[in-house]
């Protein structure tokens, strides 16, 4: 009787261990591409609140429309934002960047300009770290 | 085969050396051991989903902010303020009831708990 219970115990466990692996490895895949998905979207939602509170300035006048930086952060943040399947290209061509200014040094940037800037400057930053590996 | 038979001579080994109590016990605790890994990775994967859930109910949040932005805007053209938020059914703050506040780690914990 007791050789029976272990002899059946064994049995469950080894098909278990065998059960556990395959499903591990079956599922890789899948919680790889959830892993990749949710990084892509939350970045995603960072430009996207960005251009919100850029077209929000300006609609109260507060950043002006036809200044430089105004439409650089536009563009930017529109590409970025429509454009979520080539955020590992667009932090490889970031990091390819050369350290220059940014050609708009005659003008004094707002402080408003500069909140955004400084904002897009970080979720450009992150996303850099999420999708350039070392 | 001869890892199954390996295995059958590590048993007997475990058998001989603590008895049946004692190998009941690890294969118990083995089995436990390997359910507990099958949770583990079934949770895994549900916070996964829910993140990117989460995540899609932020931006249709803030695609709804957005558009109220647009719409505010133009139903000022010509309307007093509070007529604005009256027809917003905005009166009492800037963000409409019917909007949902997106899940929270704590939120999820406390829905587990109950």
């Amino acid at each position: 009787m007791q050789g029976i219970i272990i002899a059946t115990l064994s049995v469950v466990a080894f098909f278990l261990l065998l059960a556990n692996v395959a499903r591990h490895f079956s599922r890789l895949g899948w919680k790889r591409e959830l892993r990749r998905a949710v990084v892509k979207e939350r970045n995603r939602n960072r430009f996207g609140v960005l251009r919100t509170q850029l077209m929000s300035d300006a609609r109260d006048n507060v950043l002006d429309v036809h200044s430089p930086t105004f439409c650089s952060l536009y563009r930017g943040l529109t590409v970025l934002m429509r454009e979520p399947h080539a955020y590992a290209d667009a932090a490889m061509a970031i990091l390819a960047l050369p350290s220059s200014g940014s050609g708009d040094e005659g003008r004094q940037a707002t402080s408003a300009e500069k909140k955004i800037a400084l904002a897009f400057a970080d979720a450009l930053d992150q996303l850099c770290r999420d999708f350039v590996r070392p | 085969m001869d890892g199954l038979t390996e295995i059958l001579k590590a048993l007997t080994a475990l058998y001989v050396a603590v008895g049946f109590w004692g190998t009941l016990v690890f294969l118990l605790a083995v089995i436990g051991a390997l359910f507990s890994w099958s949770r583990l990775e079934d949770r895994e994967l549900k916070e996964l989903h829910r993140d990117l859930v989460n995540e899609k109910e932020k931006q249709i949040q803030r695609l709804a902010e957005d558009n109220r932005m647009w719409r505010n805007f133009f139903l000022k053209h010509g309307l007093a303020e509070e007529e604005v938020h009256k027809l917003q059914g905005t009166e009492g703050g800037p963000k409409p009831l019917s909007l949902p506040e997106p899940k929270t780690e704590a939120k999820m914990k406390g829905r587990r708990k109950k």
